[in-house]
């Protein structure tokens, strides 16, 4: 390495920048040469005073340091998000469940049963005489389960039979409705 | 090519954090809710920030408003930290550097005109040495006078190898750049030192 090269190494050597070979190389052209030694020291020193500077320069006070803390964040509540929106949404619900419940409550008995499950059944009897047979099965109001039935029989003609209780849904379609009558006439004849 | 120079510069700081553990230790206090861990959290590298800072600004002010928003934030975002990728000095200096680098934005782009700042008394005082100086040497003026006439990008370098001795490699993790590129911006960041210096030696003895 001739001198040319060493002082053109030198800033790369004491920032530490060369390939171990290179410095070893430097390293040993240093211990023999003490012009290029001195020159090493100058611009480590360039280094050095950087260091020295910044530290007696940013010198913090400990008592003003101290004062500079931030806040510290408050630890959320456990349960998060969801705890978080349940809470401001229960009093939403609770404001909905009343007012459903009033429309309910308030709205004409039709408009109740729009909500009620219906199911009937209904076997028509007709003969020559007038007469009937029906029988249904209504599950009624608030979902009952217990079928009322009812067996009608009598004189009554076909319309004025009306089911005692008032029915709004449509019926479920009569089965078999083959009046009887229809067979007695060929029968008869 | 070696990280460890034959004439490398000590750590800078003496009161160095503490062990790896003991850190994520207490890191683990603050994140459960430990007021007294985020005190000693603070105690333990608000120096070391605040040097930083005052180092990269060169304006006291500037530096405190930076170590509260470096800290505000690091409490902050402290659950987000991830000892696998960083060290945890390492990414509190990215922060800060990060709002370093947003206050000299916003100091030096205000959102009115100059000529309505002007007689308000706006000026650079970036390069005006700090009280603490003017009981050192000529020299260290100097060298603080020099930093100031770096631009960001090289004083950034100068500031965490010269004074952290730090490696290139965790330099451009801090600065987001390359190793190479920290090598480089360190050559480059010498060179103009070393001249700089060099010339106001010069006025000084005219």
């Amino acid at each position: 390495m001739t001198h040319q090269e060493i002082h053109e190494q030198l800033s790369d050597y004491i920032l530490g920048l060369l390939t171990p070979g290179q410095e070893n190389e430097m390293a040993q052209h240093l211990a023999g040469c003490a012009a290029c030694r001195q020159r090493a020291h100058d611009e480590r020193e360039i280094g050095t005073i950087v260091r020295e500077t910044l530290q007696a320069a940013t010198r913090p006070d400990p008592m003003q340091l101290r004062q500079l803390m931030p806040p510290v964040p408050q630890k959320k509540r456990s349960g998060g998000i969801a705890a978080n929106w349940t809470s401001r949404l229960a009093p939403a619900l609770v404001l909905l469940v009343i007012i459903v419940s009033s429309l309910i409550l308030t709205a004409p008995e039709s408009k109740r049963s729009m909500s009620i499950f219906f199911a009937s059944t209904a076997t028509v009897t007709s003969t020559n005489t007038p007469t009937a047979t029906v029988t249904q099965d209504i599950r009624g109001i608030n979902n009952e389960t217990t079928p009322i039935s009812e067996k009608v029989e009598g004189d009554l003609p076909l319309n004025e039979i009306k089911p005692h209780v008032q029915v709004v849904a449509a019926p479920v379609p009569l089965q078999s409705p083959t009046p009887v009558a229809a067979i007695g006439n060929t029968t008869t004849n | 090519m070696s990280e460890y120079p034959s004439l490398a510069w000590d750590s800078a700081e003496e009161d160095y954090p503490s062990s790896d553990a003991e850190l994520s230790f207490l890191i683990q206090r603050c994140l459960s809710g430990d007021e007294a861990a985020y005190k000693i959290l603070y105690e333990r590298h608000s120096g070391l920030i605040y040097r930083l800072a005052y180092s990269l600004l060169q304006n006291r002010q500037d530096a405190e408003e930076v170590l509260q928003d470096s800290f505000e934030y690091a409490f902050r975002k402290l659950a987000d930290f991830d000892d696998q990728k960083s060290a945890f000095t390492t990414w509190l200096y990215r922060i800060t550097v990060s709002r370093c680098r947003n206050k000299r934005r916003r100091k030096w782009l205000p959102t009115m005109p100059l000529s309505l700042l002007a007689p308000h008394g706006v000026k650079d005082d970036n390069v005006r040495a700090p009280d603490e100086l003017l009981e050192q040497s000529e020299m260290q003026r100097t060298v603080w006078n020099a930093l100031g006439q770096l631009s960001p990008k090289l004083r950034e370098t100068a500031v965490l190898r010269y004074y952290y001795g730090m490696q290139y490699k965790e330099i451009g993790e801090i600065l987001n750049i390359s190793p190479k590129t920290a090598e480089s911006r360190m050559r480059l960041t010498h060179q103009k030192l070393r001249g700089i210096i060099e010339i106001l030696q010069e006025d000084g003895t005219e």
